[in-house]
């Protein structure tokens, strides 16, 4: 009998687990504004004037997506291949909210524009070619790309190295997010990548034209550097208009897994302890830790580009700026935004 | 008998998980709840006569209770609260020794709730300098009265200005970094610098180095001491202080103009000697109040962190050994430094009338600490004649009677 009791107890509490860890996932999902599955336009061959939005493809394929193309009739094609799809975005009141297209997966790179602007890329195309055909795209919008209640294209440039290739499966599609941190200049999408370690990749000026691209935030391991550990660099160069003098700023950079230290216009910026301590502390937490930075508006060039540098260390397993929210607001506005959700 | 022996240590033990989030002042109410507790357990063990093992078992329990439900308990000194300061806060983040002057305008700082940690009000994630100011109007406060200002705690250095005075400070800031985590702030706040009945400015300089920060705990207060009502002279204040340890200091004539000045009651660490263990001298020089020559008279150095012998114009007067409570507490160990409750025990010395003179008269006092906080760190401090001492004492005897009936009890 007592036994029976305990059981129920158990059952109850696990019921009450699932729902609390529901409602959590519930709050932070995004809601779907456009459905993109379906007929896109589709062609082999490379070319980047075909991320233009005003190039004609009246006379390219009509493709299924999300399905591999060689069950499209483009049976064993391996290498480049476009897509492109037209369509009329919702005018729905955007103030407030930020918006993502999820393109489901994608075998084995892709680089993606909208209205003819980059927006992200993953993996890696030749010559350093790296397939990352498991991770699941989601990529942010930026709105000033965006022509709400007109028409919008998207262009998907795609590289398949063998077997099953293009957009192969998943949710295809727009997404909103509600109430969003009201970033001044939010840093998801591309950013500048490379392995290694070397201190002058501070430096403002640093030429990193060569860099490869990768999406923040996500792991690098989805991203054509399978089984990298040690010191990476993260660049963005970004523009913020208004004045900062006299703020406070807030920088957020989500989650990084190991170790960060972080660079703005050159000058360290957090966090207090350096990648080498944490090394020498064997911190097995810092990888859950949200990095929140808190500047000085002087550090910031209003109506310039300015430059964030992030090395990264990764001990083991994943790594990289994996998840956000990453973007740059005033304190003041952090607060109201912070102390609204609550 | 671990929980008991781990008591002082645990208050400052920041690694203990179990006694983490105490602070001494916790464990000081926590003591006074066990106390209690086992006053229970005996009464009600004497009654039905059960056997050790269940006492034991007993006792165990009450104690985990007594650790688990603490925090509502009486405190073992009188501290009467003038002002409760917890509420809103001006905050600022950054660093500026300029902050702590009355007259910066602090319009534009954001506000936040003292005590509580500032990841919980919107500044997530942030480590580092930060500093809280609040403006306060103090009323008059009586003649020869000692205010004191009462934080538990700070995450996880701190100094603390009074109308741009620093008057204490715990903790090392960076770059020769150590919190100080855990420790409760009791900071002596001399008169001279406060407005009465006007306003005053309270800021607080606080370094983050991990995790949550900022003003924590339970409290923030400026308090007087009740107890100081028992007192024919206050002693409290300025006094001169030397660390190391040699004979001739106890010497009346001793010439002590060039040793440090510091401010007791208040711990040494909190006075620019952070991270002291070991011996240091305290010397006070008084003139005896009229009322008091050829009476009875007692000299109070209400507590001391850890040991100290007493001298009077050069004669011994008194050591903690010789104090009610000292070996009953934790069984006698030989090594004096060994008895760990010493520390929180009331000195009360009886002053021999050969050694007290009318008119002016000289204090030494030889202080060992064994480790984390030492010094005479709370009062009352200074004369009492034998009335005032009885009452004094009356006051807290029944507590430490029962108090150490008990702990013979449990390890007879």
């Amino acid at each position: 009998m007592k036994k029976n009791v305990e059981n129920k107890l158990m059952v109850l509490i696990s019921i009450l687990s699932f729902t609390i860890i529901l409602f959590e996932a519930k709050g932070t999902s995004l809601n779907r504004v456009l459905d993109l599955k379906g007929k896109w336009k589709f062609s082999i061959g490379d070319n980047i004037n075909w991320s233009k939005e005003n190039f004609k493809d009246a006379d390219w394929e009509s493709i299924s997506v999300p399905s591999p193309w060689e069950d499209q009739g483009f049976y064993g094609y391996d290498g480049y291949a476009w897509y492109r799809k037209s369509f009329t975005l919702p005018a729905i009141n955007n103030d407030n909210k930020e918006l993502y297209l999820y393109l489901g997966y994608v075998d084995d790179v892709d680089e993606v524009y909208v209205n003819g602007n980059l927006v992200g890329s993953t993996g890696s195309f030749p010559p350093n070619f790296s397939t990352a055909y498991n991770a699941f795209r989601k990529y942010y919008l930026p709105k000033e790309f965006l022509r709400f209640g007109k028409n919008n294209v998207i262009s998907v440039r795609v590289y398949d190295a063998q077997l099953a290739g293009g957009i192969v499966s998943g949710e295809v599609g727009i997404y909103v997010e509600s109430n969003p941190i009201p970033f001044e200049y939010n840093f998801q999408g591309s950013w500048k990548f490379k392995t290694g370690d070397n201190m002058d990749y501070k430096e403002p000026l640093f030429n990193d034209n060569n860099w490869h691209l990768i999406n923040v935030p996500k792991a690098w391991e989805d991203q054509g550097y399978n089984d990298y550990d040690g010191y990476a660099w993260y660049r963005k160069k970004f523009f913020v208009s208004g004045q900062y003098a006299n703020e406070k700023v807030v920088i957020l950079l989500g989650k990084i897994d190991d170790y960060d230290e972080v660079y703005l216009n050159g000058s360290y910026i957090g966090p207090i302890k350096k990648i080498s301590e944490y090394i020498d502390d064997d911190d097995n937490n810092r990888w859950s830790e949200l990095r929140v930075y808190y500047i000085d508006g002087k550090l910031l060039q209003s109506n310039k580009n300015n430059v964030l540098a992030v090395r990264v260390y990764d001990k083991g397993g994943f790594g990289g700026i994996y998840e956000g929210p990453v973007g740059i607001l005033k304190l003041k506005e952090f607060l109201n935004y912070w102390r609204s959700k609550k | 008998m671990s929980i008991i022996n781990n008591y002082k240590s645990g208050c400052y033990n920041f690694h203990d998980n179990f006694l983490q989030s105490f602070t001494s002042h916790d464990c000081i109410e926590t003591f006074e709840y066990i106390k209690r507790s086992i006053i229970a357990v005996y009464l009600k063990n004497k009654l039905i006569s059960i056997g050790m093992k269940t006492k034991i078992l007993g006792i165990t329990v009450l104690i985990m209770l007594a650790v688990t439900f603490s925090g509502n308990n009486v405190s073992a000194s009188d501290y009467k609260t003038l002002i409760n300061l917890a509420g809103y806060w001006k905050f600022n983040l950054g660093d500026d020794k300029a902050w702590a002057d009355p007259k910066l305008d602090d319009k534009s700082w954001d506000n936040i709730k003292a005590p509580g940690a500032w990841e919980n009000q919107g500044y997530i994630g942030y480590d580092g300098y930060a500093w809280y100011r609040k403006k306060v109007v103090i009323p008059s406060i009586e003649q020869n009265r000692t205010l004191m200002l009462m934080i538990s705690n700070i995450d996880d250095v701190d100094e603390v200005y009074v109308n741009d005075h620093l008057i204490g400070h715990l903790g090392l800031f960076p770059p020769s970094y150590s919190t100080a985590y855990g420790w409760d702030r009791k900071y002596y706040v001399p008169i001279e610098f406060i407005n009465q009945d006007a306003e005053n400015t309270i800021a607080v300089r606080v370094y983050d180095g991990g995790g949550e920060g900022g003003i924590v705990g339970d409290k923030i207060k400026l308090c007087l001491d009740a107890d100081e009502d028992f007192l024919a002279l206050n002693l409290a204040g300025d006094w001169k202080f030397k660390i190391f340890d040699k004979k001739s200091w106890k010497e009346p004539d001793l010439d002590d103009s060039n040793w440090a000045t510091l401010e007791v009651p208040m711990h040494w660490e909190s006075q620019g000697y952070f991270n002291l263990d070991g011996y240091a001298w305290y010397r006070k020089s008084f003139v005896l109040p009229k009322e008091l020559e050829n009476k009875k008279v007692f000299l109070v150095l209400g507590k001391i962190d850890d040991y100290d012998e007493v001298y009077l114009n050069g004669k011994k007067i008194g050591e903690t050994s010789m104090l009610e409570g000292h070996h009953s507490f934790f069984g006698g160990d030989d090594n004096w430094w060994g008895n760990s409750g010493d520390w929180q025990l009331k000195r009360i010395y009886e002053i021999p009338k050969n050694i007290i003179k009318n008119g002016n008269n000289v204090i030494a006092v030889r202080v060992y600490d064994s480790g984390q906080a030492g010094g005479i760190y709370e009062g009352p401090i200074g004369l009492m004649d034998e009335e005032s001492v009885n009452e004094f004492q009356k006051k807290y005897h029944m507590n430490e009677n029962i108090f150490q009936t008990i702990f013979d009890f449990i390890f007879e």
